[in-house]
């Protein structure tokens, strides 16, 4: 006796061939949007608290940069050498620019920069030093730390794989 | 039709890792260098000294003598022979209680038949000797040199990724 019930068959579906073709296609492109579009990731760290938790999940949205690139303030994920470890960082400066910290502010073009997303004071010092050709300058949200123990500084906008999403 | 679909997807599939299992490329001649490194630099509670010395003279022993390395951030950069890396790791060792070694996004390109070059994220993770956590990431540049039919490291070059 043939049993058709809907979930019985959702769970459960005839292997016809156009099951298995709708299935293979589906596979394929989560796989190309997994890997290459919207890559997901997890936070291990508190370099970009309270914005960002510690655990919490995300996804890489590639395209984000695909025709301009990255302003001051944007958030962006920083590749090492692939796609499996990235920098959750925000961008302070731009190529030119002159970035500088004195008794935990941050000074761009030696202007003191408005930064409400920073919540934690701080006590950073650092020597004024331009952003090169091609390069951001990218630092956490979270400076309740030991400079020299916080990864910050300028990198190359080509390793800028793109944004959180949310 | 089902039926012939199947078998040809598992046919091609079963070729495909035959071969990736059975030919052993270059390629994937260094690759294992670095899984070896993973699991020599691999650290547990109570490691004895004859363990530490044994594991830190096999990782010197897959380095070329010298062997250059050069750390950016540390304004560090030398040529070293290997009983001086040997002892290094071994220095190194004694001031974690566990120590773990997990490379990323390995890529492999083989210059010529005695030389390749590689690039990998490495991530150290482990516990200091007070217990505290400790993590380190950093993207490396790799040259390795074949002798004696061993792929060795020759030169180790850690990458400013973000510079201050």
């Amino acid at each position: 006796m043939k049993n058709n019930h809907p979930l019985k068959t959702f769970f459960f579906p005839s292997l016809t061939t156009g099951f298995i073709l709708r299935l293979v296609v589906i596979a394929a492109l989560a796989v190309v949007l997994f890997t290459y579009v919207l890559i997901p990731f997890k936070i291990n760290g508190q370099s970009m608290e309270p914005t960002y938790q510690n655990g919490r999940m995300n996804f890489c949205w590639r395209p984000a940069y695909l025709f301009s690139p990255p302003g001051r303030h944007d958030i962006v994920a920083v590749r090492f050498a692939g796609r499996h470890i990235m920098l959750l960082k925000r961008v302070v400066g731009l190529e030119g620019d002159t970035v500088e910290f004195r008794d935990g502010d941050l000074f761009i073009n030696r202007e003191k920069l408005a930064e409400p997303y920073v919540r934690y004071p701080c006590n950073w010092n650092l020597a004024p030093r331009t952003v090169k050709k091609g390069n951001i300058y990218v630092v956490g949200d979270n400076r309740d730390v030991p400079i020299h123990t916080h990864d910050f500084g300028q990198t190359p906008i080509k390793r800028v794989l793109g944004a959180p999403l949310w | 039709m089902v039926k012939k679909i199947v078998i040809t997807v598992i046919a091609v599939i079963a070729a495909v890792a035959a071969y990736t299992f059975i030919v052993e490329t270059e390629e994937d001649k260094v690759k294992k260098q670095f899984e070896r490194v993973a699991e020599l630099a691999e650290k547990e509670a109570g490691e004895t000294n004859l363990a530490m010395a044994n594991k830190s003279r096999q990782i010197g022993a897959m380095v070329t003598d010298p062997v250059t390395v050069t750390i950016p951030e540390y304004h560090a950069s030398g040529s070293y022979p290997r009983q001086e890396i040997t002892r290094r790791m071994a220095m190194g060792r004694t001031r974690f209680k566990q120590l773990s070694l997990e490379f990323f996004d390995l890529s492999v390109t083989i210059i010529d038949d005695t030389s390749a070059d590689a690039r990998v994220t490495a991530q150290v993770t482990g516990k200091k000797l007070n217990n505290q956590p400790f993590e380190g990431t950093h993207e490396l540049r790799c040259r390795l040199n074949k002798v004696e039919d061993e792929w060795l490291f020759n030169q180790v070059e850690v990458v400013d990724v973000l510079e201050k």
